[in-house]
């Protein structure tokens, strides 16, 4: 790796507020968009909390924060996606298992479009009769990735992986959860959630940083800033090994399409989830990657016909990994994958793979770069699990192979591993 | 602005140069023009497959992946796409902007991409693999048939087929499945030397380089091998005349009912009005508050996807919605009512405006990626007619809310196309 030259990368430049909303922004010269991303700490994992002074815990519908996302845009008077819209700016929003977002884009009328992001963030206006339509919409939503081979792949592997951890919940709900959700669920996970201390505000774009924090200090004011509720999180206590083994769904796909999961130690790496999650990215790459004896043997071999699609996840208190491929010869690849874990888990990584791997995940995150999307979603994603994006390069620099060998011992270990098939339906039945 | 430099090598080679510091990468695309057939698309599909698996220099696949791993995680594509009737088959290699011995990386990148399309792994009788052929063949024939898991891409094919079963336009993405299957070592290989260095060509690269450098990286790279003699027909073939709309349901298992509609409308990029027929579009299907968003999915809460987009260059336009089974006609009823609503001039003033800015924060955003920038560069030179993103911009704020309408009220209703769950009352648990 010596010898290598890139241009820096981009600093973030943060400030706290004293109202306790933290400002990051990231500079792109030149880019003709501005874009903004105003998150909450609040995702589809949080089901249950207790208000301070409480005995009792207030359960939260599974879907709320989903819920919350899209009701939060409605008016008396319409929908604050209109008045972006009169702006000729794009607004849109986000919920995973841990972050809600909300979001524009615009390349002129930036400070115009801040004070309506913090105006829609701040200054819910719930009502029954919007909750009620709204359910109609969201259980189309629902619908939609039920006919979705990928979506259904991905989050019915994390209910094999997890036993308790809400990770494994759809951020949607189900259709029966969303029955439960009401105005007054709205408000309360509002209350809890959607302070100014339990949020994050991120630029990208060409703009000076001074500015940004200047005109949101100003603007945040103006829409009312304040503490969020104090709340308790039930913690969860998630086992080692995996919830299920191995699974079969049918759906009307053309040939089988495998997942598998492998599930990393909680605990191990709360010193460091950012460490460990870039030594199990590396292990991904040498074991599963283009460049693999795995990949080849699978692809000249006919048991693929595209290359590994593979991932990592990790949080503070969970990691993941996951690999997918389509195949008409599923025992054949699972058999030849569950091999090249245990080669890697036994004998450790080569040192040339090793090399190979960090070259090209330098490479492959400079590219991303070049997305304001990725720059935002994925800074306020490791921000809110502890971590930071602006450090990953130096940190994939410092890794030990020793480390990555260490991270395929736990996840390759029986036990850990989870298979999910998704097989045809047969005679236009699912199964 | 205009980004790009325009270079004519020769009769049927262009080089399009952008030398920019705003982006961490570099990325060379080669654009081939073509007639679109079955047999370019499915010929072109194949070829390109089998050239991105190995190069003379680096013949097994695993070496020449290798080989991207060295160059810092370098990528090579192609796509096999459509402008109307115009086939193009694109080729791409991007990387990080970082110098590899010595090599700025554009230079590494002509040099990647030339050794792609022109030195590719060969026999020891010089033609293409065998080994990599029928792997690729029937890579293509699994998409081929896994284009149906995309339920909403499904329907839009299925659409398309229907709607221009008597035009190319209407041909799979992927091509003929018998002739697929009939290609072997020497037709590939004849397709290779004898076809693809015909296609007239458009070679793109955006990037922190030196313009004279990369001209000549790019010169000596390609020139001598694309000769680009061959006409590429017309881009946009007459428009059947106005004929009964066709009611056309297929079944799949399904949860929704996948809803794809399409009229014809009497435009083309290049023509003058449109600008018109870009904005109906928008203020229809294309915008946050757009017509079909506000009334099949906010009032009527029947669909959570739902839009509409506009091919430019045949003059198509296209709705989809995913939606409640017991909805299909009522949504049918709904999205029809919202296009003759427009074609009978009821726009406001507010939602004209609105959509404007809405289009040009679109088009100006372009300039934020590449590839998209490339990709609407070549829209423009399919069409004969190139606009910077600032011309684009002014034409579609003069077109007046008149002009909307008589845009609208010329779009004719052709096909009207519903996948449907066939039992309707079951759905996937996992």
């Amino acid at each position: 790796m010596t010898g290598m030259y890139f241009k820096p990368f981009e600093k973030a430049e943060v400030r706290v507020l004293p109202s306790g909303l933290e400002i990051a922004v990231i500079r792109k010269p030149g880019f003709v968009r501005k874009y903004a991303v105003l998150a909450t700490r609040f995702g589809s994992q949080i089901t249950k909390m207790r208000f301070m002074g409480d005995r009792e815990e207030y359960e939260l519908p599974e879907g709320t924060a989903h819920f919350l996302e899209h009701k939060l845009f409605e008016r008396e008077d319409g929908n604050m996606e209109e008045k972006f819209s009169e702006l000729g700016a794009t607004s849109n929003a986000f919920t995973s298992s841990d972050i809600t977002g909300y979001l524009f884009c615009t390349d002129d009328k930036f400070i115009e479009c801040l004070g309506l992001l913090f105006e829609l963030v701040y200054k819910p206006a719930f009502s029954d009769i919007g909750v009620e339509s709204e359910k109609e919409i969201i259980k189309q939503e629902i619908a939609m990735t039920r006919d979705d081979p990928d979506w259904m792949g991905y989050r019915t592997l994390l209910t094999l992986l997890y036993n308790r951890h809400p990770v494994a919940l759809d951020p949607a709900g189900t259709v029966a959860s969303v029955e439960e959700i009401s105005a007054e669920v709205l408000y309360a996970a509002h209350d809890a959630f959607y302070g100014s201390d339990n949020m994050t505000l991120l630029v990208v774009g060409d703009v000076d940083a001074e500015d940004v924090f200047g005109m949101a200090s100003v603007l945040e004011s103006k829409y009312g800033s304040r503490k969020s509720e104090e709340v308790e999180i039930t913690d969860v206590v998630e086992p080692r090994t995996v919830n299920i083994t191995e699974r079969v769904i049918r759906m009307d796909v053309a040939r089988p399409i495998v997942w598998i999961g492998m599930k990393d130690d909680p605990g191990v790496f709360t010193s460091s989830a950012a460490r460990r999650r870039m030594a199990a990215s590396v292990l991904i790459e040498t074991v599963f990657g283009p460049s693999s004896a795995l990949n080849d043997e699978l692809y000249t071999g006919g048991i693929i016909d595209d290359n590994l699609s593979y991932d990592e996840h990790y949080a503070s208190d969970y990691g993941y990994l996951n690999l997918v491929a389509a195949t008409d010869r599923k025992d054949e690849l699972i058999g030849k994958v569950k091999e090249a874990m245990k080669a890697a888990a036994t004998d450790g990584i080569d040192k040339e793979s090793f090399d190979l791997a960090l070259r090209r995940l330098t490479g492959g995150l400079l590219r991303s770069f070049d997305s304001e999307e990725f720059v935002a979603y994925e800074f306020l994603v490791d921000r809110f699990r502890g971590m930071d994006l602006m450090e990953r390069p130096s940190i994939l620099a410092g890794i030990k192979l020793e480390e990555v060998n260490e991270v395929a011992r736990v996840v390759f270990e029986e036990g850990k591993i989870s298979i999910l098939t998704i097989e045809p339906v047969r005679n236009g039945r699912r199964a | 602005m205009r980004f790009f430099e325009d270079f004519k090598i020769m009769d049927g080679l262009s080089v399009h140069l952008w030398p920019t510091d705003k982006f961490r990468s570099v990325h060379l695309q080669v654009f081939l023009h073509n007639p679109l057939s079955d047999d370019t698309v499915t010929f072109n599909n194949l070829l390109s497959a089998v050239l991105t698996r190995g190069t003379a220099g680096y013949p097994e696949t695993r070496q020449f992946n290798t080989r991207l791993d060295e160059l810092y995680g370098a990528a090579v594509s192609y796509a096999v796409s459509r402008r109307g009737e115009r086939g193009l088959l694109s080729l791409w290699a991007g990387m990080a902007d970082i110098e590899t011995d010595g090599m700025s990386p554009v230079r590494v990148l002509s040099g990647l991409l030339s050794s792609v399309m022109f030195d590719p792994a060969r026999s020891a009788e010089g033609l293409l693999r065998q080994d990599y052929i029928s792997q690729e063949k029937s890579g293509i024939a699994n998409d081929m048939a896994a284009l149906r898991d995309d339920k909403d891409a499904w329907a839009d094919f299925r659409l398309c087929a229907n709607m221009c079963k008597d035009e190319p336009y209407g041909i799979h993405p992927y091509g003929d499945d018998a002739l697929l299957k009939s290609i072997g070592p020497e037709p590939l290989t004849s397709w290779w030397t004898g076809v693809m260095p015909g296609f007239p060509a458009d070679i793109f690269a955006v990037g922190d380089f030196d313009m004279v450098e990369a001209l000549e990286e790019i010169e000596r790279a390609f020139k001598g091998r694309i000769n680009g003699g061959s006409d590429p027909g017309p881009a946009s073939c007459g428009m059947p005349s106005a004929k009964e709309a066709s009611f056309i349901t297929e079944g799949a298992d399904t949860v929704q009912v996948k809803l794809a509609i399409g009229w014809r409308a009497p435009t083309n990029w290049a023509d003058d009005n449109y600008p018109s027929h870009a904005l109906a579009n928008h203020i229809f299907g294309q915008y946050s508050q757009s017509r079909l968003f506000m009334n099949v999915r906010e009032r009527e809460g029947m669909a959570y996807s739902v839009g509409s987009r506009i091919e430019p260059t045949k003059g198509l336009v296209f709705a989809h919605a995913g939606i409640d089974a017991a909805k299909k006609d009522r949504a049918i009823e709904v999205v029809l009512a919202e296009q003759r609503a427009l074609a009978a001039g009821n726009v406001t003033e507010k939602e004209l405006n609105e959509a404007k800015k809405s289009m040009a924060l679109g088009i100006r955003m372009s300039a934020d990626s590449p590839a998209a920038l490339c990709g609407r560069e070549m829209t423009g030179i399919v069409n004969k007619r190139r606009f910077t993103p600032e011309e684009a911009v002014s034409r579609i704020f003069d077109v007046t809310a008149e002009e909307v309408a008589k845009a609208a009220s010329s779009w004719s209703l052709d096909t009207v196309f519903a996948l449907m769950p066939e039992d309707s009352k079951k759905g996937a648990k996992p």
